[in-house]
């Protein structure tokens, strides 16, 4: 009964969140194909193991770090490196000067390695906090202070 | 700092604009509805493994709870045996008292009414 009930908490959970998952895919990989993948396999192996969510609460940063590593992965294993889709760069620099704006942070940005990135995009884009970047990524909470700071210094250095 | 941090500011607006695929909802329900079909008979397969393991645990438990409960018995009637097994001796030495001799085997009386086997040596007669 209790596990059927986190079962059910879980896919709640994925159906309301996964537009967030999308993003956050679609931003390591930069393709739509891709970041489905992404986020299918990430859901496929959250609803396998979701026995091992010991505590319900926690299902936010379980299931990120589950599409963090997922995309991690997914760039290792397709041995890539991280580039804009040229369609994709084409369409943003005839909009307006704000997307170049965002376009040079993204550039900036994706000259930081995943670790970097990773905490970028947490901290930044899904407005989690250290504590909760440090439970995603698997590390403590003051190397995660360490890598936005370095990161926030790099992509300084890289804009100006 | 707070200039970068402006900047990504205004890249999370970029960000929360980056177009979601219908794609994305079709393969969300569909994955989700295959891996509820599978997740009952995988759930039934667990709790097979479970109820062995279960049944082992209460097997187990009985076991040692009859056994505990058989050597509590016999050392209870071990104990019962000893209590029952009280001597009442009287001695009776030549001069005897008859009163006090009255008076002790009244006692030895009363105690055999309550219960307790009582085992009367009298002693000195053979005087």
């Amino acid at each position: 009964m209790k596990e059927k009930k986190l079962y059910e908490q879980i896919v709640q959970y994925i159906t309301e969140n996964q537009e967030k998952f999308y993003r956050l895919a679609f931003s390591y990989v930069r393709n739509e194909e891709e970041a489905l993948d992404i986020v299918q396999n990430s859901i496929v192996k959250a609803l396998e193991k979701y026995d091992t969510l010991r505590n319900p609460d926690a299902i936010k940063t379980w299931f990120f770090r589950i599409i963090v590593n997922e995309s991690l992965g997914y760039i290792k294993k397709s041995n890539r490196e991280l580039a804009y889709d040229p369609e994709l760069l084409e369409d943003i620099e005839a909009e307006t000067p704000k997307v170049e704006l965002n376009l040079s942070i993204q550039s900036a940005m994706d000259q930081l390695n995943d670790k970097m990135r990773t905490v970028i995009y947490l901290y930044y884009f899904e407005e989690m906090n250290f504590r909760e970047i440090a439970k995603i990524t698997g590390t403590n909470l003051s190397t995660v202070k360490y890598r936005h700071y370095t990161a926030l210094k790099l992509l300084k250095k890289y804009i100006e | 700092m707070n200039k970068i941090e402006t900047y990504l500011k205004k890249a999370k607006e970029n960000y929360e604009e980056i177009m979601i695929p219908d794609a994305l909802y079709y393969m969300t329900d569909k994955t989700i509805l295959e891996m509820t079909a599978r997740h009952p008979g995988r759930r039934c397969k667990k709790n097979v493994v479970e109820m062995w393991k279960k049944g082992i645990l209460a097997a187990a438990i009985l076991l040692l709870a009859s056994c505990g409960l058989y050597k509590g018995m016999s050392l209870y009637s071990e104990y019962q045996l000893e209590e029952q097994q009280d001597y009442y001796e009287v001695n009776v030495a030549a001069d005897v008292n008859l009163d006090l001799l009255r008076e002790e085997v009244s006692q030895a009386v009363a105690d055999v009414a309550s219960g307790r086997r009582i085992v009367i040596n009298i002693k000195g007669l053979e005087n």
